[in-house]
Order: C-alpha cells, then structure tokens, then sequence
C-alpha cells in the first residue's frame, strides 16, 4: 500500500472566489439553459412596445412601476423555479458535499439572477428614455430591490416542495411586501410604508424622473441594505433547516 | 484514518436511538464495507462521516482531527457517490462534471479522462437525461474521483451495473485502495463485499454486531468441512467429509482415487448465510 499523507491537501491561490465566479457562471450558464434570457428578450421586448405606445406623460410612470414589478422581482419567481428544479433532480446533497459554501450558493443565485434584471430592466429604460444622467439611480435601484426579492424568494422556495405549493405562498409574501405601489397609484398611504423595502426601490427608481433630496437617497439605499441583510438570514437559515436537513438533524456547516 | 467510538445519533421528533454507540476504526488504505438491511442505520452512519448530519454523540476523529472541527476544506479531502445518481439533466456529462469540478479548491482530474474510465468517453457531450442508469452509476463515480480524494464514500457502488461494468468499478476501487486512499462501501450486496473488502461491519438496530475480513468471518463461522458429489454408475451422490482427519478418510481417499468426483466445495459460510446468523435479519 502506498503510505501517502492524510492531511488535507492545500488549497490552490484564491480558490474561495474562484469557485464563486465559477458558481456564478455555471448558475447563469443554467437559466440561459431553462431558456430564462430568450423568455425575458421577448417580455422586454413587449414592455418596449408598450411603453412607446403610451403618451409621454404616462411612460414615467410605467416604466417605475413595470421596473419595479417585473424585471426587478423576476428573482423572486425564478429563483423558486431554479430552487425547485434543483430540488427536483435531488442535486442538492451533491452540491453541498464540495467546498461550495450555503453562503456562496446563495450569492451566486442571487447575483446571477440580479444580472438578468438588470440586463432586463436597461434594455427596456434605455430603448424608451436614452442613457442619461440619472442612470446609476436606476442601476441602483434595481439592483438592491432584485437581490431582496430573490433573497427572499429563495426562502420561500426552499420551504416548498412543488411548484403549485411556490406559487400559493409568493402570492402572501409579495403581496405585503409591494403594498407601497398603493402610494404611487395614489390609492393609500401610510407612514408604516417607510418601514417597506419597497418603498426604498419606489424611490430610487422614481428619482430617475424626479430627482430625489440626499437625504432620501441615503434613506432608499440604507433601508434595502438593511432589508438585504435580513433576507439573507432568513434565506440562509430556510437553506440550513430545509435543504441541509438541519430539521432532519442535519448540518450546520 | 476513521477513528469512531460511541456514536449515537437520534433523528429529531424520533423516540429512539438511530445509531446506538457505535465503535470502529478504519485505518488508512483499507476498502470497509457498512452490511445491512434498509433503516439499519448504515446511511445515517455514512451522512456522518460525510458531514451532512452534526447532531451526533460520541467522537468521530477523521484524519487525525474531530470531524466537528473540520471546515469546509474537509471536502476537497472526500469524495462521495450517493446511492442515486443525480446530476442536472439539461447539462451534458461533460458539463457537469465541469460544474461539480469548479466547486473543489485543489487540483482536479480532467474530464474527459475520468469518463474514459469508466467507458463513458463517448457520451461526454450526450445530455444526462439521456444517459441509462448504468450510465449514470458511472458518472456518479466519476464524480466522487475527480478532485482524487483521499477518502471514498460509495453507497451501492454496483448497483444498477451490468457484469462487464460492475467488474469496472470494483477494479477502479481495489486500484484507489493501492494507491492508499481509504474506501468506505455501504452496500446490501454481499458478493461486492466478499470480493473487495478489506473487513465488514453488521450493523442491525444502530448496533454493530460484527466487525472483520470477510474471509475470516466466513473460516471462523462456517463449517470446516467438504462436500463432494461423485456419480455412482448414473446416479449423483453427495458426501460430507469434516477437514479434520480428511487425509486418513478411507472413504474419502477412494472417492479421490475412483474419479467419480465431480465437484468438491468447503462448507464455509457465505456472508448471507453469517448474516442471517449473527443478526436474525436478512439483507433486504
């Protein structure tokens, strides 16, 4: 036999992030597979469309609301169907039998989709209004408001075992959590509305037509990080209960 | 290389014990096999040792440290195939195993190689929805090699195989174990434990009964006798003979010297039989 060493092996420079952008990657590499680009070419396309239908006056409006709705919270639902599908083909346990970290998994899929709304959300913004100015509140915006909602979309997903089972409980959760959209359809306000992440991505998307005071934009991007780290928790810990099998007496690794 | 004493494991919500103090050591370059039927407590042994469950009693020391205070790095140093060959089946082989290589922070095998082990070089860019589930028992083990761990974990490493693929995979196993890497089967099949095994633990009720080489369980359990079937003009007799004496066995010598002998086998246990009689279980 040969008598080799048993410690563990070093590990190559700069493995950790390696392994996330290569996660990254493979997680986009993914949705392109499950046609999830060519799906949001066509519905982008259509907003498009809508968009240069609509008199000026309205476009503003819209394109705020559709941002908001759609390619910002398009995490949101495809990250449970990413979820769901993962779960269906039983490759969890094999991912998490590598160095690939609860964490970086999630970064990955949260970054990832992220990549899609963004992509999504300038391509409509940029084919009605142009680059301008105003452009890195916009960028911001979606970007803090889509990694909360795949965030939390996560930990719906993991909790659920069928698509039907998604689908039921996303319609609670992003009821409440877009209830600010009341303000801006000037249906209802409410000062609680400030608590809302919601309320911080409204704004910075609004205040690319209506330009914002610092104190708000602080306010806006304060309050969707600070959203940010909750729903990371809370994703982290669905994961550690519901895939990792911490209720089954799982890991905590 | 695998030093467990008293491991006890109890699944939440459950009154009793899984695992009820466990004990065995396996030393490094060894290929060990878990035996025993369905909710035995082999698989909850195994997602120990593999990390995936943290609630346990008792101490698991693995390479020389508490498996508690191994980080994520444990994982460059094992591989494991899981039972069910799972894989993300809108990905080709090749594509996958792409994917799972990214996820290892130390040098990798190639791809490609791997595949042509196992004789799968040819359906390397063939989507894994595709693949039979030989197929994938094969790329499943792909898998577990392809960052060259230092401990292998199998659960049913045969099964689903053909002969011709099955006698594969117990050579690339017995070719690892020459290498020095550490083996750790979880199986029913008696015959892949009989055949690779280095030693064999029982494990009935989360209790193990019996831990040691195959073939000194079957010399120390079994009969120490032949039996003999020898043609008596057309008829077919059989005869028993005890080893002991055999070689002054008047009756025996002439059966020897007649050519009427057509089979001779030792009345060793089998593994299934040993089973049965340490345990009261079969294997299912």
């Amino acid at each position: 036999m040969n008598n080799k060493a048993i410690t563990l092996r070093p590990r190559l420079p700069y493995s950790g992030v390696r392994r996330f952008f290569s996660s990254w990657r493979q997680d986009m590499k993914l949705q392109f597979r499950h046609h999830f680009y060519s799906a949001y070419l066509l519905i982008s396309i259509a907003y498009i469309i809508l968009l240069r239908m609509l008199p000026d006056t309205y476009q503003a409006k819209l394109n705020v609301l559709l941002t908001f709705s759609d390619p910002s919270m398009l995490g949101f639902f495809f990250i449970g169907g990413l979820i769901l599908l993962e779960k269906g083909q039983h490759i969890h346990d094999n991912l998490f039998v590598t160095p690939h970290s609860p964490a970086s998994y999630i970064w990955s899929k949260t970054i990832s989709l992220t990549c899609l709304s963004l992509i999504s959300s300038l391509f409509i913004h940029i084919s009605t209004f142009g680059i301008h100015q105003r452009i890195g509140a916009f960028i911001a915006g979606v970007t803090l408001t889509a990694v909360f909602f795949t965030l939390v979309g996560l930990g719906v997903a993991v909790r659920c075992h069928t698509i039907n089972g998604f689908f039921f409980s996303s319609v609670v959760y992003s009821t409440i959590l877009v209830l600010p959209v009341l303000e801006i359809l000037q249906v209802y306000t409410s000062k609680l509305f400030l608590l809302f992440p919601a309320t911080g991505s409204l704004l910075l998307l609004t205040s690319v037509f209506e330009p914002i005071s610092g104190a708000d934009s602080v306010y806006a991007v304060s309050s969707l990080l600070i959203w940010i780290g909750i729903a990371f928790y809370w994703a982290y810990s669905s994961l550690q209960s519901n895939i990792l099998g911490d209720a089954k007496g799982g890991r905590d690794a | 290389m695998i030093e467990v004493n008293q491991l006890r494991f109890k699944y939440p919500r459950h009154k009793d014990f899984t695992l009820k103090g466990l004990d065995f050591h396996i030393p490094q370059g060894e290929i060990f096999g878990f035996l025993g039927p369905s909710g035995a407590g082999k698989s909850t042994t195994q997602k120990i040792l593999i990390g995936m469950l943290k609630r346990y009693e008792g101490s698991v020391r693995i390479m020389g440290k508490q498996l508690k205070d191994h980080g994520r790095d444990y994982y460059n140093a094992i591989g494991v195939a899981f039972e069910f060959p799972n894989f993300y089946s809108r990905f080709t082989a090749l594509e996958n195993l792409d994917l799972f290589r990214s996820l290892y922070d130390v040098k990798t095998e190639e791809p490609k190689k791997l595949l042509a082990r196992v004789s799968l070089e040819e359906y390397g860019h063939m989507k894994v929805s595709d693949f039979s589930k030989g197929m994938k028992m094969r790329l499943n083990l792909c898998r577990a090699l392809m960052h060259r761990p230092d401990i292998l974990f199998l659960d049913e490493p045969t099964s689903g195989l053909d002969p011709v693929n099955a006698k594969t995979v117990k050579d690339i196993i017995l070719q690892l174990k020459s290498l020095g890497n550490t083996i750790i089967i979880t199986t029913h099949n008696m015959n892949v434990a009989e055949e690779i095994c280095d030693r064999v633990a029982f494990i009935v009720d989360g209790e193990i009964r019996l831990i040691d080489a195959p073939r000194a369980l079957k010399v120390r359990e079994g009969k120490k006798a032949v039996r003999l079937e020898y043609r008596e003009g057309t008829a077919l007799r059989q005869a028993d003979y005890q080893l002991e004496g055999i070689g002054d066995n008047e009756s025996f010598l002439r059966l020897l010297r007649n050519g009427s002998i057509e089979t001779i086998h030792t009345q060793e246990a089998s593994l299934d039989q040993l089973f049965i009689q340490v345990t009261g279980r079969t294997l299912t």
